[in-house]
């Protein structure tokens, strides 16, 4: 059920914009109706991909969330904790004070990310690849690559430079076209495939690792494909839209509030309502104010009182966390 | 059939033995009893005969097949490991606890099928916990926690169930329902293996009982002849009495030491 709201959500979306236009212009859009080529090109070339872009960076940062909440057995990680998200902030800031164009940046942005996850797991791994070596491993590296992208604004050139950062570190889908969000598709999709395809298993990762032993899973190798899957999405996500927080979060969240633990109907509920969730956040981040507010931005204000919410909720229900 | 361990050696870090060249054997019908101070092995030979760790030295064998040459999926078809303490970070309902037990039957992109469904209906039924099954696991007792555990470990179809402490944190009314239920499981065909800090439960239920002390068994066979005031006295450095109620039921209990040079073991720990 989950799964079909973003379908729901991105066809409202469509009509919603600074120029108004009647859902049968949108229609005739879509199916190739009698319609003049100005507007087809803005449903086509413009809100269209942003919409699917919303989307897949909403549904793979939501998905990555409840793989890394799960495997981490803690509700309280998402990528940007893990370092993740700060590491393919790293490799686009650094590539932007190199010099690259920004139309080069997935590149940098993905390595970083998978960087990122790769120290956090030799560092973990090192330690014994426990669940919480893993978790701090992953606030060291947030730390260190916070502190890079922090050298490069500091040395990078205020008229130029700096502003294309502090862009990209805001977070936005709004100047996408097909040309970006087809190889998007391509690096979420299969993530995504799996995600859904082995969600089941996640549950067994929440186990101690002696149970999940007993029960014949190797929960270290478990544990770091299922590390690498969820750092394919984030890094994948956060090389197109900059640094988008709080969906990983509060989205598995609000997922679990709707159909409970059970990672079987967990993941898709995350998935469908994580990309739900951003496209109409984005949506309303370029009709909110006369201006284009980053996305990262809206979700923060948006994300933060949602996370409170849910845990107040939980409060009344369940006497809050243990 | 059988599941025999001989001349286990395991060590967590170098140059500290938990396990010293330890034997023994397991028989389906059985229940067996494993006693021992804190921190003498009890949960490491537990894991080492589960699979799960494997020993520095020494084998364990299934039915004459080392557990090594097993794929880990078969293995935990045969053997279950049920363990002290399950604190689940998420509110799993007793039911998808139990089903998580199926995992050794499903291939990694496989749900679970309506024969899996089957196995953990009739494991909750035969455990008669059918009634907790859409309860959040981390709202029941200790004690129904305790069988949702063991529904778990039927529902893996595992012949031997080795069990941590099954009696332990539970009222005495629960404590004897639990031993109750693993006396019917070992009727009904399976092996078991359960550690206990009760010497008189020890003595009470079981079929056969080890005794062990840092890293090797000190004593081995019925109840009746291991659990001797001497031999617990050898395995805790304390004293023990021997006391019997008029109808035959007999406990044993730990005194203060009268020996002139107590052995005194502290510890805090258990691994």
């Amino acid at each position: 059920m989950l799964l079909l709201l973003p379908l729901v959500v991105g066809l409202v979306a469509l009509f919603w914009g600074r120029k108004a236009l009647a859902p049968g212009q949108v229609w005739a859009a879509l199916v190739g109706g009698e319609l003049a080529d100005n507007l087809r090109a803005v449903v086509l070339r413009v809100r269209l991909p942003r919409v699917v872009a919303a989307g897949l960076v909403g549904a793979s940062l939501a998905t990555a969330g409840a793989i890394f909440q799960g495997t981490f057995r803690n509700p309280l990680v998402d990528g940007r904790i893990l370092g993740i998200s700060p590491g393919a902030a790293s490799g686009v800031a650094l590539s932007l004070l190199a010099g690259l164009p920004e139309g080069a940046l997935a590149g940098p942005a993905f390595a970083g990310g998978l960087t990122a996850a790769l120290l956090v797991s030799l560092l973990g791994g090192a330690l014994g690849g426990g669940v919480l070596v893993l978790v701090l491993s992953g606030v060291v590296v947030n730390s260190f690559f916070t502190s890079l992208v922090g050298i490069t604004k500091y040395l990078a050139d205020p008229h130029e430079i700096l502003p294309a950062i502090t862009h990209w570190l805001l977070g936005e889908v709004g100047r996408v076209r097909w040309a970006q969000v087809v190889p998007l598709a391509m690096a979420c999709g299969p993530a995504l495939l799996l995600a859904l395809a082995f969600r089941w298993r996640f549950n067994l990762l929440t186990l101690a690792d002696p149970e999940a032993s007993s029960l014949g899973l190797s929960p270290r190798r478990a544990r770091f494909l299922s590390l690498a899957l969820g750092t394919w999405l984030t890094a994948a996500a956060v090389s197109l839209s900059g640094v988008v927080g709080w969906v990983g979060l509060v989205v598995p969240h609000a997922a679990r509030a709707l159909v409970g633990p059970d990672h079987a109907r967990l993941i898709p509920a995350a998935l469908g309502l994580g990309a739900a969730a951003l496209i109409l956040l984005d949506a309303l981040a370029h009709t909110l104010l006369p201006f284009e507010l980053p996305l990262g931005v809206v979700t923060g204000l948006v994300g933060g009182p949602a996370f409170v919410g849910l845990l107040l909720r939980r409060w009344r229900r369940e006497g809050g966390w243990r | 059939m059988s599941l025999a361990a001989s001349g286990l050696h395991f060590a967590y870090s170098p140059g500290r033995p938990v396990l010293r060249g330890l034997s023994l054997d397991l028989h389906p019908g059985e229940l067996a009893y494993l006693l021992g101070p804190n921190a003498c092995g009890k949960t490491t030979l537990l894991l080492c005969l589960a699979g799960v760790l494997s020993p520095g030295q020494g084998t364990v064998e299934l039915d004459g097949l080392p557990l090594e040459k097993l794929a880990p999926r078969a293995r935990a078809r045969r053997l279950a490991y049920v363990p002290q303490l399950h604190e689940p970070p998420f509110a799993y309902t007793a039911w998808q606890v139990v089903l998580m037990g199926r995992a050794p039957f499903l291939a990694g992109w496989q749900r679970p099928r309506r024969e899996d469904t089957r196995a953990v209906r009739q494991a909750l039924d035969q455990l008669g916990i059918a009634g907790l099954a859409h309860r959040p696991y981390t709202s029941l007792s200790g004690g129904e926690q305790r069988l949702v555990l063991l529904a778990r470990a039927l529902a893996q179809g595992a012949k031997f169930l080795l069990l941590d402490e099954p009696d332990a944190h539970l009222d005495p009314a629960h404590q004897l329902g639990v031993q109750k239920t693993l006396r019917d499981l070992a009727k009904s065909g399976h092996g078991l293996l359960a550690t206990t800090h009760s010497p008189t439960h020890a003595l009470l239920y079981p079929n056969r009982v080890f005794l062990m002390g840092a890293g090797k068994l000190i004593a081995a066979g019925p109840p009746g002849e291991v659990l001797t005031p001497r031999t617990l006295e050898q395995a805790y450095g304390t004293s023990f009495r021997l006391l019997s109620s008029p109808d035959g039921i007999q406990a044993l209990v730990a005194v203060e030491s009268t020996s002139p040079h107590p052995r005194r073991r502290f510890s805090v720990s258990e691994s």
